[in-house]
């Protein structure tokens, strides 16, 4: 399974979209209704599946999907 | 193993009920709610002491982020109610508690809530769920909810078994 369809995997999981509503631009606040209890789970469940670190100054400039895909695949390489 | 449900019996009393046909006032089933839970806690979590020392030095704090109620059927003054709690969508730093309520010798439900527990270092930074704690969460899990909690951990549970 390639990374996105992973990380979608997962945000579907942890935010209790169904993968279909979840889009490479998806604002992860505003479209897929995390809060900030949510964001620490799905880091946490992104962490634990990638086993890399993502730092809080990375989440802050995280807000879309795309953002999650590019860093984890900048981070997996 | 998961499937337990923890129950509390509770009358209904005047002071529970408003001025409409003497029925439960809203408010008091999430009144109940936490009665139940703080019930749950001192009975089915032994080291609850402990936690709550943690609690007064300011190393963990619990809270409810979200709570939601479903009212079925009045409860009035005198009804004994039972009120039933079991978990669910355990995560690293939360869980669900669900709540059934009957009345005593009936198995209809009068209401059905669940509210959302989190754990914080009082500073805005979420921390896991507390070991001693978590074992009695996972005890009182629905099956469905435990098998989704296997599959949720399954990769870091054994990662942690390897490292032992």
């Amino acid at each position: 399974m390639d990374i996105k369809s992973q990380i979608i995997d997962i945000l579907s999981d942890q935010l209790g979209v169904e993968k279909d509503k979840i889009k490479l631009d998806s604002k992860i606040a505003d479209d897929l209704g995390a809060d900030s209890l949510d964001t620490v789970e799905m880091t946490q469940a992104l962490e634990d599946k990638f086993n890399v670190k993502i730092h809080d100054e990375a989440i802050k400039n995280i807000k879309t999907v795309n953002d999650v895909v590019v860093y984890l695949t900048s981070k997996t390489q | 193993m998961p499937g337990k449900i923890f129950t509390l019996k509770h009358t209904v009393y005047f002071n529970e009920t408003n001025a409409m046909g003497g029925v439960a006032y809203y408010s008091n089933y999430v009144k109940w709610q936490g009665m139940a839970r703080e019930d749950y806690f001192i009975k089915t979590v032994p080291e609850w002491k402990i936690i709550m020392q943690e609690v007064a030095k300011g190393n963990v704090n619990m809270l409810t982020v979200e709570e939601h109620s479903h009212f079925i059927r009045h409860a009035f003054f005198g009804d004994e109610l039972i009120i039933k709690l079991q978990t669910g969508d355990i995560r690293k730093y939360s869980f669900n508690m669900t709540f059934e309520m009957v009345k005593s010798g009936t198995d209809e439900p009068i209401y059905k809530g669940w509210q959302k527990l989190a754990f914080d270092d009082f500073k805005g930074k979420f921390i896991s769920i507390p070991d001693p704690m978590l074992k009695s969460v996972i005890e009182h899990a629905t099956e469905e909810e435990y098998c989704k909690y296997l599959k949720r951990y399954e990769a870091e549970q054994l990662k942690t078994t390897e490292t032992k």
